[in-house]
């Protein structure tokens, strides 16, 4: 565990999310007045006890809160919120296909159309896909809803069309 | 690197481990913050919230299998068209021995609304509903208006 005596508890905060996986809630950022959390804890069901688990890596999600999650396929979907200065649309997610102790977070590309940048939103998993509704950048309240397809992996040399740039800037598809 | 071999590299990286968002155009359009969105079968209920003026009671049920059945087999199992492709009959909201009814009479039935069938437009705002309404007694309410 990082840093953590046996028994702590997890700050005082709002606006974080709670995510079911098995057994285990994981709660990821929210805040407190003008604190944000990047933290996640862990709260297993069973055991009753906290756990806050290492990152296997250095790119971790920024503060925020409001944001939202989604579980799917051993990782947790997290897009949006806003960390106090300005609201988000990044999407990351959290492997939690493996041990509590240790969790990798990766920021996911998901190209230039995206939803605009927005907290108190909410986001639902249909499927594969997820379905974002809403939100508030702060100035307006959206009523948009987008889906981003989580089940969608389109990989490299197989089946995507090579565009080749000629001498004259015109392309071809090859 | 050559030009050419560049942008086809750069093209397949753009590519690569890349999820996409669709944005799902509505008819109608409704603001909301604050919100709560629960799934049920085939639709989303969406409740309360703020609309960036005022707090709000609506209940507002999204259609789901009328924007996500073309874009993916999982979702459109519960869902069936009628004839007309607007109107959804959602057993996940039927009562049971209407459920039963319902689905004997086969998934693309021709015939027009009938009580105790559960249709729903893409969206709407029960407004009349209270809390002893049963959910048989919200599906004929919703299929008056």
């Amino acid at each position: 565990m990082q840093g953590v005596e046996p028994g702590a508890l997890p700050p005082p905060c709002r606006a974080h999310t709670a995510t079911l996986v098995d057994r285990k809630i994981v709660v990821f950022g929210g805040g407190e007045g003008s604190v944000y959390y990047n933290s996640v804890w862990v709260f297993d069901v069973t055991m009753r006890r906290w756990s806050k688990p290492e990152f296997l890596t250095k790119d971790v999600p920024p503060p925020r809160r409001a944001h939202t999650a989604v579980s799917y396929q051993g990782k947790i979907w997290v897009f949006g919120g806003g960390n106090g200065m300005q609201a988000l649309n990044d999407v990351w997610t959290l492997d939690v296909s493996g041990s509590m102790d240790r969790l990798k977070w990766e920021q996911v590309e998901t190209g230039r159309k995206k939803p605009s940048c927005r907290g108190y939103h909410t986001a639902n998993l249909i499927g594969n896909m997820m379905l974002v509704y809403g939100g508030s950048d702060g100035r307006e309240c959206f009523s948009d809803i987008w889906a981003l397809d989580l089940g969608a992996f389109y990989a490299p040399y197989a089946g995507v069309p090579t565009v080749i740039l000629n001498a004259r800037g015109c392309t071809r598809t090859a | 690197m050559p030009v050419g071999a560049r942008v086809r590299h750069d093209f397949l990286h753009s590519f690569a481990d890349t999820r996409r968002w669709l944005l799902l155009k509505t008819e109608v359009s409704h603001r909301r913050l604050s919100h709560a969105v629960t799934q049920v079968g085939s639709y989303l209920f969406i409740t309360g919230g703020h609309d960036g003026g005022d707090y709000t009671s609506d209940l507002l049920l999204f259609n789901l299998g009328q924007h996500l059945s073309p874009l993916s087999s999982s979702v459109g199992t519960a869902v069936s068209h009628t004839h007309t492709n607007i109107w959804v009959n959602d057993t996940m909201l039927t009562p049971d021995s209407q459920s039963r009814s319902s689905m004997s009479r086969g998934a693309h039935s021709e015939s027009p609304l009938r009580l105790g069938d559960t249709m729903y437009p893409l969206w709407r705002t029960p407004g009349c509903l209270s809390s002893e309404d049963s959910m048989a007694t919200m599906c004929l309410t919703m299929c008056t208006y």
